[in-house]
């Protein structure tokens, strides 16, 4: 009985776990694609796409013309100062909304909640006419700050709503000790409500990170300009009509892999954390 | 060091009023606990003296101050959690010192009020352990740590204790008193274990239904409660409570008629409110019978349950359709179903007009008399 019982049971386990890998695989993939082909010449990757680099068929070529010839290094510092500022705002902000709507009970607390929590239903990408408007009136055409300020609306409302539902979890009696200790609510935020919503601000971290980083739209219609190109951007300009330069576009795109990457080691901890989170107590 | 007087509170929320108008004096240097059955409002009571919740009516004054638009600092009282409420990304040792770091006090006195609390509650080898490193108990006497720092005219406890086993109920209940005792602070205590209320307090307040039930000590509470709710909720096992009438009232004392009950005329100091043909209620302590006979009060009637706790047996005696529960000596054979005969002074007798209210008891010893007064 226990033994067909425990056979079966390593029998979904095993399943599973063949769904997950060949899932892993299947997301893998092009990326391996992208980072083999990175160091191949140009003419090995249209013979053999799938092969790996090998003595003859090695070449730095694409990173060479990626780092030297071409501006990418500003493309790699735009879309860094832009994705880790609005990140940092956007995160502040929203876990200060998200503390008033758990905490403290005003008129229309609900109301102001959903309202914020609409922007997760409804991109932002339709009103991007409207936002294009604003900026050009605004002067912020071409410039970090507009992509900025775009970015922090795109991704405030799932930080809040995150956010919020986490705050409501922590326990009510913490936030009164701390209050009878003589505990500013200012205080309180930033150092009892901050630290413990580590896991739900890794989480929300990571969610917010990745659209951000890989957005082609916003720098395309608000800042085009050499100066202020993103990365995502950066990279079409060696994708032509007629010509594309595929040593540049998968190099640049297996450097443009790596702080991402860092920025998601550093924030999973928590976001594996923030899943669990209260499964076990 | 502080005295605190409420001053007909109320509290309402929203249509719900869970304070119907609460009178308590509190001297300094007194500890006072709150007991009652769950929702009874003690802790509603606690939270408004703490300033966790606003008052609806009525005055809260410390030390004559009125306190009601001031918030939880500026009233000067330390709240100890029944959840602890440890901050858990901290050191003991920063949980302590937290609010007197946020208070901006000085690196060196936080030091020392710290150690000095540590040393107090045998806490100083785990300073820097973190919360969860720690078992009840340890976190419960951290919990009182971060109150004892900041040096507080008035400690609150809403229900310390009742997160703990009872072995270790048991041991913080000492340390509660030796505490008291060392800081001679006033002390509020939240519980609903009458046994911790009857053990720590100076001074008892039973709240019921958002009313006070009666204040006083626990003596008194015990020998003279003030009506049927304190009497049912004082003691344990419960006091008997059962139904009669008067018969006859004149100067040997008033004659009762209780169904299967042999007891004579008994006094009371102010018998003159009975009439006969008044509904009453008579109660007797299970402790107040015995086994051994010689007694004038007589009770007869078939056991019906047999707990035998080694130092006393509980039983329970059915008597016509009434059970009455008695403890008798632990090493009576009684079995279930046996007939048993068991008797009671008729001074220690509680008795109880219609509206529940309780008639005035004499011969109290001369202790629960200088208790009482």
């Amino acid at each position: 009985m226990s033994h067909t019982h425990r056979a079966r049971r390593h029998l979904s386990a095993g399943m599973i776990h063949a769904i997950l890998l060949s899932y892993t695989l299947l997301a893998l993939w092009p990326i391996f694609l992208v980072i083999i082909n990175s160091f191949k010449s140009r003419k090995a990757i249209f013979r053999d796409p799938l092969a790996l680099p090998n003595e003859t068929s090695f070449s730095l070529i694409g990173f060479e013309k990626v780092l030297i010839n071409s501006d990418f290094l500003l493309y790699f510092s735009n879309s860094l100062i832009v994705t880790v500022t609005a990140l940092i705002i956007s995160i502040l902000i929203g876990a200060m909304a998200a503390w008033a709507l758990s905490e403290y009970d005003f008129k229309g607390n609900t109301l102001l909640g959903l309202y914020l929590a609409i922007g997760i239903m409804i991109p932002i990408r339709l009103g991007s006419v409207s936002i294009l408007n604003l900026v050009v009136s605004l002067d912020l055409a071409n410039t970090l700050t507009a992509l900025i300020l775009v970015y922090i609306a795109q991704a405030l409302p799932l930080i809040i709503f995150i956010l919020s539902e986490f705050m409501r979890q922590i326990p009510t009696d913490l936030k009164e000790a701390a209050r009878c200790d003589g505990v500013s609510e200012y205080k309180i935020f930033f150092q009892i409500i901050l630290p413990l919503s580590r896991p739900a601000l890794g989480t929300v971290a990571v969610f917010s990170m990745v659209p951000i980083w890989n957005d082609l739209w916003f720098p395309l219609i608000l800042a085009p300009g050499e100066e202020t190109r993103t990365i995502t951007l950066g990279v079409q300009q060696f994708i032509g009509q007629y010509v594309t330069d595929w040593n540049s576009v998968l190099a640049s795109l297996t450097l443009a892999i790596l702080p991402i990457l860092l920025l998601y080691l550093i924030f999973s901890r928590q976001l594996i954390r923030g899943i669990t989170a209260g499964a076990v107590k | 060091m502080a005295s605190i007087q409420l001053k007909t509170i109320k509290k309402s929320f929203g249509p719900v009023d869970v304070l119907k108008g609460i009178d308590i004096d509190i001297k300094d240097g007194e500890f006072v606990a709150f007991v009652g059955p769950s929702g009874c409002g003690k802790s509603t009571l606690l939270r408004l003296i703490a300033g966790l919740e606003s008052i609806t009516e009525g005055d809260l004054l410390i030390d004559e101050t009125r306190m009601n638009d001031l918030s939880p600092k500026e009233r000067g009282i330390a709240m100890v959690f029944q959840s602890y409420a440890l901050y858990p990304h901290m050191s003991v040792y920063k949980n302590m010192a937290f609010g007197l770091s946020v208070a901006k006090k000085d690196k060196a006195q936080i030091k020392e009020r710290v150690m000095n609390a540590a040393r107090i509650l045998q806490l100083e080898e785990y300073l820097d352990r973190y919360p969860r490193q720690l078992s009840g108990g340890q976190r419960q006497r951290v919990a009182i740590g971060r109150a004892i720092v900041r040096n507080p005219k008035v400690f609150l406890f809403d229900e310390p204790l009742s997160n703990l086993d009872a072995a270790l109920r048991a041991d913080m209940r000492v340390e509660l008193a030796r505490l008291h005792g060392d800081l001679k602070s006033t002390m509020i205590y939240v519980t609903h274990d009458q046994i911790e209320a009857m053990t720590l307090a100076d001074k008892i307040v039973v709240l019921y239904d958002g009313m006070l039930q009666q204040v006083g000590t626990p003596l008194e509470l015990y020998h003279q409660p003030a009506n049927l709710f304190v009497a049912g909720f004082i003691g344990s096992p419960k006091m008997n409570l059962i139904k009669g009438k008067v018969i006859a009232r004149d100067e040997s004392g008033i004659t009762l008629d209780i169904p299967h009950l042999k007891l004579g005329p008994v006094q009371f100091a102010d018998a003159q409110r009975l009439e006969p043909g008044d509904d009453i209620t008579l109660g007797i302590r299970p402790n107040d019978f015995s086994d051994k006979g010689g007694q004038a009060g007589e009770l007869s009637g078939s056991v019906l349950l047999a707990e035998r706790l080694g130092n006393e047996t509980v039983v329970s005696i059915k008597a016509g359709d009434q059970i009455w529960t008695a403890t008798i000596d632990g090493l009576n054979p009684v079995r279930l179903g046996d007939e048993i005969t068991v008797t009671f002074d008729p001074q220690s007798i509680h008795l109880f007009d219609k509206d529940g209210k309780a008639l005035e008891r004499l011969n109290l010893s001369s202790l629960i008399h200088e208790t009482l007064k």
